[in-house]
């Protein structure tokens, strides 16, 4: 996390002093990279609640019209909850385990997305997005020594307003908030989907 | 293509986020696992017998049973549950229904598939304790690791054993942790976890 933060403030800092220097801010046909920083609020309660602070997502965008624009991105969240102790049972009654738990979500969402830009100026632009992909997850359970986990792939979905602003020289901000659905299920968690809300903050290099 | 290599390495650098949680904080002295045999109506059987020793599966062929006043008080806790659900102490030569066998468990087995492993260790009872049976057979898998200090109580089935020469286990309940792995029992651990087991196996009834 520390990394991400310098990563980001050594961004900020050159981003400012580019921009003294130029002030063109057009990103019409050009490429895009995203680097997004994400705190995401976990909606399928079953396996755990607990907002995460560990998560990213980085995004390549080309602007194909005014409007329009296409990219692909790959994320990553971390979701880490700790389960007082409580009565596990399997549903046919032959296991029960009285623990406690730590529990963790790890997931990374593979997506190739689409964007409309709504009007705006050159530098202040909101959008709309829609992200569709596929979804890698791993989730564990800690118990005494113990390690229970499972993995598995699911379809991904992720609807997503946001507005980015163009500070000049190819550099800028973008912040959204982002619904996160994948159909990974466990039935070994008993579980039977992913999702999440995502409010995220990035900066943006068009080249 | 250098910037695309650039990007990867960025995201892999990031996806290793993904941490080990920290585990110090989970409970060690209050995991209770059972299991239980679906097939067996635990009204079938209305009496038990319990040894006053505990065996000791140790790596030392002469430390084999644990004896005196903390034995003495695990012993009478199992009782007390067991007279609670309505089963009868006999002696062994008066044909118990059910066995009980406690066992403290001091070493670590990693990677076992099925419970019942301990059985072949100097001091857990051998078959013949309990008449003239050929071995005894676990018709469930649990938990495939168990920490050193772990209390074990198996009840085995003595009313059916003639039909296959095996006694077979109904029930088994691992308390992980409960015996510390010096030779100090931490007593009230070790009681406070035979309630827990019987408490989550409210099937173990004459009723």
């Amino acid at each position: 996390m520390k990394r991400i933060l310098s990563f980001c403030i050594i961004a900020f800092t050159l981003g400012v002093s580019a921009q003294t220097n130029s002030r063109n801010v057009s990103i019409l046909d050009r490429d895009m990279f995203i680097l997004n920083w994400e705190i995401a609020f976990p909606t399928n309660n079953d396996f755990l609640s607990e907002t995460s602070f560990g998560n990213g997502r980085l995004e390549y965008r080309h602007m194909i019209t005014n409007q329009f624009a296409y990219g692909i991105s790959i994320g990553w969240n971390s979701f880490e909850e700790n389960v007082d102790q409580q009565l596990f049972e399997e549903e046919d009654g032959s296991t029960a385990v009285y623990t406690d738990l730590i529990r963790q979500v790890y997931q990374v969402p593979f997506s190739a997305n689409g964007y409309y830009y709504f009007g705006g100026n050159e530098e202040f632009r909101p959008y709309a997005g829609l992200g569709l992909g596929a979804n890698y997850s791993e989730q564990k359970a800690y118990f005494n020594v113990f390690i229970v986990e499972d993995s598995n792939w699911g379809f991904y979905l992720r609807p997503e307003i946001g507005a980015q602003y163009m500070l000049g020289n190819g550099f800028g901000f973008i912040g959204y908030v982002s619904y996160n659905y994948a159909t990974n299920s466990s039935e070994y968690f008993d579980m039977d989907y992913l999702a999440h809300v995502g409010i995220g903050l990035g900066v943006i290099w068009a080249l | 293509m250098k910037k695309l290599l650039v990007l990867c390495c960025i995201t892999i650098a990031l996806s290793s986020c993904y941490k080990t949680p920290d585990t110090s904080s989970l409970s060690n002295d209050l995991v209770v696992a059972t299991n239980r045999d679906l097939r067996v109506d635990f009204a079938d059987f209305t009496t038990y017998h319990i040894s006053d020793t505990i065996p000791r599966i140790t790596d030392s062929p002469t430390d084999t049973i644990l004896v005196g006043s903390e034995a003495q008080e695990i012993v009478n806790k199992i009782k007390e549950n067991m007279d609670a659900r309505g089963y009868q102490f006999v002696e062994r030569n008066q044909d118990p229904d059910l066995a009980v066998i406690p066992a403290v468990i001091r070493v670590t087995a990693v990677g076992t598939v099925c419970t019942g492993w301990w059985y072949g260790y100097p001091g857990y009872y051998p078959p013949g304790y309990w008449g003239p049976w050929g071995g005894y057979y676990y018709p469930y898998c649990g938990f495939y690791s168990y920490d050193t200090g772990s209390l074990n109580i198996d009840l085995m089935d003595l009313l059916n054993s003639e039909i296959d020469n095996n006694i077979s286990a109904t029930w088994t309940a691992t308390m992980f942790g409960s015996l510390n792995s010096s030779d100090d029992v931490n007593l009230d651990r070790a009681l406070t976890a035979i309630d827990q087991a019987f408490d989550q196996s409210p099937y173990i009834t004459t009723e």
